[in-house]
């Protein structure tokens, strides 16, 4: 298994830090003891094959769900006992943009970018303009400040979610699968506007995906989640090189190995002549 | 299937209803909770209201319109045999008033708009907007489900008080242009037959308590709709089905207590 240096993770103070982690939906363990740390001001990316309980992790840290033991802290505070007002306090200090952009239909971009600061701020009007202007520039959307959502195409609409995330400055900013089903151009402005916004706003970044192949140049650092544990961490480069059955067959994309291709069922003979 | 294996199934799905009528109570109090007056609450009850009462209007009057006719033709029909159709304008007045203003407007408006809310509610929990919402520190029950339940509860009196006027106009229509009634007599007869407390006021009440099931029946199946395409389509339908019900229920119940 592959890690990154402990000299590195005890150089930076943890800004997220989930410990012992265990989260069951039915009966059905999705993380079994999960530990994970994440250095502020870093791009770490979750991957993982579907199913795994990678947005698990993700709703964990955004205090969506609680888990059943363990503990979640991020930015000093234990989100896992956050609720009500506290809750949604923690949460104006979050960006998430979500797997569908998740833009309010009845919205114009404009509308759907200036919402959090309207909802939470009482800003003069000709400020919010000027706001969210900026963050749809920085995004490169500018110009279609009074589309609808309908009218955007996949990899505009996640640019415009980018720039309501970022829109109340947060201090972290979380992506669920920001590269599925968009064409390689678009997922390209994606993966450079969030390492960008890394740079320029020294946010942590939290990248959820089970694209490997966008990660180099991206993260900082990535963890492999397999069977309800981080089974693998280090830089993309180091995963690539991993001998570990289970992450060979994840990073090099192989339909059988430790996970199996065929999901479990009766032998195949006795099953025909039944 | 054995017999005791239907019972079961349908005791489970008669359990299953209750439960859901019981959740559905539930859910009230939670958007009550959530009324605050304020300017911006205000403004967006008021652009709900144009979605779910002013384009709600051409079905309602159009619908009204040709039921006041058919009453009037079908009452004409009847009254004439007993040399009676001089009563024509209170017969209309009254069961319009009474029962098939609120009742009918209440069925229309549930096809119309409260699956529409439904739907709406439905598709944006199955798009992750209320997801979104609540991520952003928005509670999505005050900004989504409370400005369509007030605006509902509203639309359904305001347009009773519609249907009943366009009706009533196809009634007149019918009674004086077409078979040549004395205007005079058809609204003498209507206004002295017709109580505003027993007759009008009963009908208001009932329609606002259709608006309240209406707009809560529509909002729970929305905000609890399974998030996939079929699970819009069951809210949808769920919402009519059980809207349509309990409409019919109630009316019985409030006809028994005003009358």
């Amino acid at each position: 298994m592959t890690t990154v240096s402990p000299d590195t993770q005890a150089s930076h103070k943890p800004f997220i830090e989930l410990r012992d982690v265990v989260f069951r939906h039915d009966r059905l363990t999705v993380l079994d003891g999960l530990n994970l740390k994440v250095t502020q001001g870093s791009v770490v990316a979750i991957l993982g094959p579907s199913g795994v309980g990678k947005s698990t992790i993700l709703k964990l840290i955004t205090g969506q769900i609680k888990p059943e033991s363990g503990s979640i802290t991020v930015n000093g505070l234990r989100v896992d006992q956050l609720s009500g007002n506290k809750l949604n306090n923690y949460r104006k200090t979050l960006g998430v943009m979500l797997q569908n952009s998740a833009l309010l239909t009845d919205m114009s971009v404009f509308e759907n970018v200036a919402l959090p600061v309207r909802e939470h701020t009482s800003l003069p009007e000709p400020v919010i303009r000027r706001l969210v202007l900026t963050k749809l520039q920085a995004v490169g959307l500018r110009g279609a400040v009074a589309m609808l959502p309908r009218e955007l195409s996949g990899g505009m609409a996640r640019r415009v979610a980018l720039a309501r995330a970022l829109v109340l400055d947060p201090a972290l900013v979380l992506y669920d699968e920001p590269f599925t089903g968009l064409d390689p151009i678009a997922a390209a402005t994606v993966s450079k506007l969030i390492r960008h916004v890394n740079e320029a706003l020294n946010v942590t970044s939290v990248v959820i995906t089970h694209d490997v192949e966008r990660m180099q140049g991206l993260i900082d650092c990535a963890h492999i989640i397999i069977g309800g544990k981080i089974a693998a961490s280090g830089t993309p480069a180091d995963l690539v090189h991993d001998q570990s059955p289970m992450i060979m067959q994840f990073m090099q994309g192989l339909p059988d190995g430790p996970v199996p291709f065929h999901y479990p069922a009766p032998d195949l003979a006795e099953d025909l002549l039944a | 299937m054995s017999n005791q294996d239907n019972e079961f199934g349908l005791n489970r799905h008669l359990l299953n209803q209750l439960s859901d009528l019981g959740s559905c109570g539930l859910f009230l109090p939670k958007i009550l909770m959530r009324i605050r007056p304020s300017f911006k609450q205000l403004g967006q009850i008021m652009r709900q209201l144009y979605f779910v009462g002013t384009r709600s209007m051409i079905i309602i009057l159009t619908s009204g319109f040709f039921i006041g006719l058919v009453i009037a033709l079908q009452g004409y029909n009847t009254l004439k045999q007993f040399g009676a159709s001089e009563s024509l304008g209170a017969v209309v007045a009254l069961s319009l008033f009474r029962e098939l203003g609120p009742v009918l407007t209440a069925l229309l408006f549930t096809g119309r708009a409260g699956t529409s809310i439904a739907a709406e509610i439905g598709l944006m929990k199955a798009t992750e907007q209320l997801d979104a919402l609540e991520l952003m520190a928005i509670d999505p029950i005050e900004r989504v489900v409370l400005p369509r339940f007030i605006a509902a509860i509203i639309a359904v009196p305001l347009l009773t008080a519609m249907f009943n006027l366009l009706a009533v106009t196809g009634a007149y229509l019918f009674a004086v242009d077409w078979v040549g009634l004395d205007a005079g007599l058809f609204w003498g007869r209507m206004i002295s037959a017709v109580d505003l407390g027993p007759d009008y006021l009963s009908g208001f009440y009932k329609s606002i308590v259709f608006g309240v099931v209406i707009a809560l029946v529509s909002v729970f199946q929305g905000y609890n709709a399974e998030p996939t395409g079929r699970g819009v389509a069951v809210a949808t339908t769920q919402t009519v089905i059980v809207s349509s019900i309990l409409i019919l229920i109630l009316d019985f119940i409030l006809t028994a207590l005003l009358i």
